[in-house]
């Protein structure tokens, strides 16, 4: 029998699981859009043009325009890349540095453990936005500044919960084991530790992304954020509450791509979260 | 003759899985008398645990009963409501988990455990309280009354178990349900528990299932027995006859890979191949 | 150690795979308010492990056992001495602690559970291999022969902890225990959630292994009847001293302390039933 690559086996398995291929469809779906966005998009998101402002949607303007005529429809295209540019790598970077820290506070020795959460709790008990303005105050305003945000007040909440597991498998038979074969802590750590632990986390961040954007729309709202015109998800449901009388068309265009977002990478995080985990694995 | 405590008729059950249907148990026949301790022996796989189950119609989701049925004091347990289920449980049928760390609450003292565990009495606390330690001083655990402040984990092993039989007691069960109760005891903890609990049987009347795969405790408390191999009963009746002249050649090997029942040393110890029945018809 | 025990530990250390002396553990008791003395888990115990032979101590929970095994593998703080092949493990280095765990495999009490749940069981019995930073051109090549070892089937390989029985998953244990050819194996309870027909497989596993590489282990259990056709030298422990040590037979034959009496004596067996009745 030949032996299939790891990588090719998770693929294959996330592909038979209907809500994860649904999953990764959608952020394929978003992750395209984004990178395409500009020459997916019909009109110039920026575009202003006063004669057809707040119309409905119509054959050219597929989701209607603003309160400026400007094309919904692109302003959601272009939106997807400001809210994956900030949601994805401060995620990313604040998965990372929370499991590393978690994992070291939970496996290494008291006064570590001590520090760390120490650290943690500090960065904990500042209020986001009060923490956000600060930032601003510090490095100005700009999607730099939000993911700096996102990154120092997501990381602890994944770190404590990373130090948690690690701290409960610490004490299970096959990490005794792994230490009476001599085995040292970067070893036990990466190849013992983080697999058993990772699915619980990746889940929990793909359910974040979607909090991130909102986060990114509440920054922008107080301009500290993304400046307009450049559009973003959090900009149309900003302007559509505005002019929810008007039309609806505009909180349509930004809650629907949150909401297929928040779907998208929960789906792809559980999928992922079982194909991680041998014994979750279907076999056929 | 009266109507026996527990009719196992026939019985038959499958779990659905992925990879289809899985025979658990098949046509099962198992009677417990009024009074009589039968002890069902097997290693692991054999469907003791379904067989449990079913007895406490609390069977994985994936079961299914494909035929035959169980009756507890003459009623049919699959045509039971849920309430009638209820007050079965407990009232009729108790049972003594392997693991009694794991199947009491660890932040309720003993004390309250033991007097919610009476709740259909209609009798004062104070009185359910003065049950509880009777029991306790029946069960051999010293200084009863201090214990009813204490919690499950401050006991040992041995007195845990002891407590987990004093509770299964309290309710007065009809029939009792050891589930491998002194497996993970000591040796000379596991006589005094087995010891104990004739002795309580007989003073209060009840019936046993005793399930284990060990064969020494079987034959230390038990009338009958049931030899199940692979979701079947291969072999079962007295206990004298079936350990003293085994028929089944599975309960032969069972018997001979004892090491308790190695008089010499031997060179190697006796073992019983995966496919040992197969290999055993042809 | 007085002068004539210290000549004698040097005469004979060549053929001592494990020597414990005057091992002591003790746990302390911290209380907010009570101010206990460390509870003795093991007191002052001494044994010798010849290579190529196999020694079993008995004990029941709480005597003191599993402290014992744990602290000769380096597990747990200490006082007394633990040579394991020579060298000291008692306050050795973290360095030198790695370097001895190199000379002697684990086996642990629960299984699966001391198997890596995520790992495949070719990574698991080759993770010695990757620890002590032992090249092999072909670690499938390696697996293949350390399961060959442990009598079970090549594919198995590429199977996970979960998907094997507890038999199967003690001699995956006992695979990467010999991974690194050491000369002696600590087993913790080896029988322990096994059934009756695969306990005597894997003692007989171990008799053979023993036999063929002239292995040396030491056996930590709580029931004396498994240890009686494969120990050489059997060790009773109770409350954390050894009250009896003598050879398998006259530990059987003539037993001279009251506990081991008892321990012989408890032994539930059909015969027993028979002859009562």
């Amino acid at each position: 029998m030949k032996q299939q690559s790891e990588l090719l086996k998770s693929a294959k398995l996330i592909l038979r699981d209907p809500l994860g291929l649904l999953g990764l469809v959608i952020v394929i779906a978003l992750v395209g859009s984004a990178i395409f966005a500009p020459s997916l998009a019909p009109f110039n998101p920026t575009a202003i043009d006063m004669k057809a402002r707040l119309s409905g949607p119509t054959a050219s303007h597929w989701l209607g325009t603003d309160q400026l005529g400007r094309d919904t429809f692109s302003r959601m295209i272009l939106g997807g890349r400001v809210a994956l540019q900030v949601a994805l790598p401060s995620i990313a970077a604040a998965l990372g540095l929370g499991l590393l820290l978690g994992m070291v506070a939970g496996y290494g020795p008291r006064w570590l453990d001590n520090a760390i959460m120490l650290l943690f709790d500090t960065l904990r008990s500042f209020p986001t936005v009060m923490l956000a303005l600060s930032f601003v105050a510090l490095v100005g305003p700009s999607l730099g500044t939000v993911m700096l945000v996102v990154i120092v007040t997501s990381a602890p909440i994944y770190g404590r919960i990373a130090r948690t597991q690690t701290m409960t498998l610490k004490s299970s038979e096959f990490i005794t084991a792994e230490e009476a074969m001599g085995a040292r802590m970067p070893r036990i750590l990466l190849i013992h530790i983080l697999p058993n632990i990772l699915g619980t986390l990746v889940v929990l961040a793909s359910m974040d992304i979607p909090a991130v954007i909102a986060l990114e729309a509440g920054l922008s709202f107080l301009g500290m954020g993304v400046k307009p015109p450049t559009p973003s998800w959090g900009s149309l449901l900003k302007d559509g509450y505005a002019l929810i009388r008007s039309t609806p068309w505009l909180i349509i265009a930004g809650a629907l791509p949150i909401v297929m977002t928040t779907l998208g990478f929960t789906f792809l995080g559980e999928a992922l979260r079982d194909v991680a985990d041998p014994k979750l694995r279907r076999t056929r | 003759m009266s109507e026996p405590v527990l009719k196992v008729s026939n019985l038959s059950i499958d779990y659905r899985t992925e990879q289809g249907r899985l025979k658990a148990l098949r046509n099962i026949d198992l009677t417990i008398g009024a009074g009589e301790i039968v002890g069902v022996v097997g290693e692991s796989g054999c469907g003791k645990s379904t067989l449990i189950s079913a007895i406490l119609r609390l069977m994985a989701n994936n079961a299914e009963v494909t035929g035959g049925g169980i009756a507890i004091n003459g009623r049919d347990l699959f045509k039971l409501s849920a309430r009638e289920l209820r007050m079965m449980r407990g009232a009729e049928v108790s049972i003594v988990f392997q693991d009694p760390m794991q199947s009491h609450n660890p932040v309720i003292s003993i004390g309250r455990q033991m007097v919610d565990i009476q709740f259909r009495e209609n009798i004062s606390k104070k009185e359910k309280l003065n049950r509880a330690i009777a029991m306790l001083a029946e069960v051999g655990i010293p200084e009863p009354a201090e214990k009813m402040k204490q919690y499950p984990f401050e006991l040992s092993g041995g007195m845990r178990q002891r407590l987990a039989i004093a509770m299964a007691l309290l309710c007065r069960p009809k029939l009792l349900i050891a589930d491998e109760p002194t497996t993970a005891l000591d040796a000379t903890l596991e006589v005094q528990i087995l010891d104990k609990l004739k002795d309580l049987q007989q003073r209060y009347g009840c019936s046993v299932l005793f399930v284990s795969h060990h064969l020494g405790a079987v034959a230390r408390l038990c009338d009958k027995v049931a030899v199940m191999y692979k979701g079947e009963v291969v072999e079962s009746g007295d206990i004298d006859t079936v350990f003293s002249n085994p028929q089944h050649p599975y309960t032969r090997a069972l018997i001979e890979c004892d090491p308790a029942g190695l008089e010499e040393r031997t060179r190697m110890l006796p073992t019983i191949p995966a496919d040992f029945l197969e290999a055993a018809r042809s | 150690m007085n002068i004539a025990a210290a000549t004698f530990s040097q005469d004979h250390a060549g053929d001592e795979a494990l020597r414990i002396s005057n091992l002591r553990v003790s746990y302390s008791r911290k209380g907010l308010l009570t101010n206990s003395s460390p509870l003795v888990a093991v007191d002052s115990i001494s044994l010798s492990v010849a290579k190529g032979e196999i020694y079993a101590i008995i004990g029941e929970s709480g005597s003191g056992k599993t402290s014992l095994l744990r602290a000769a593998a380096g597990l747990l703080p200490a006082s007394g001495s633990v040579r394991i092949d020579g060298r000291e493990v008692v306050g050795a280095s973290k360095g030198e602690l790695r370097a001895i765990r190199a000379r002697f495999g684990l086996m642990f009490q629960d299984p699966v559970g001391s198997l890596s749940p995520r790992l495949t069981v070719q990574s698991i019995i080759t993770e010695p291999f990757r620890i002590h930073g032992v090249s092999k051109k072909d670690m499938a090549a390696e697996a293949r022969r350390l399961l060959k070892l442990v009598s079970l089937p090549e594919d198995f390989a590429g199977r996970y902890p979960h998907q094997l029985s507890g038999g199967q998953a003690r001699r995956v244990g006992v695979a990467r225990a010999l991974a690194l050819e050491p000369a002696l194996i600590l087993a913790d309870e080896p029988t322990a959630g096994l059934d009756v027909s695969v306990q005597g497989e894997l003692l007989n596993l171990l008799r053979d292994l023993q036999e063929k590489l002239g292995l040396a282990i030491l056996i930590i259990t709580h029931n004396l009847h498994v240890v009686r056709h494969i120990a050489d030298r059997i060790g009773i422990v109770y409350k954390g001293r050894m009250i009896e040590e003598g050879d398998n037979d006259s530990i059987f034959g003539s037993p001279a302390e009251d506990y081991t009496k008892l321990l012989l004596a408890s032994n539930l067996h059909l015969k027993n039933r028979v002859a009562r009745a």
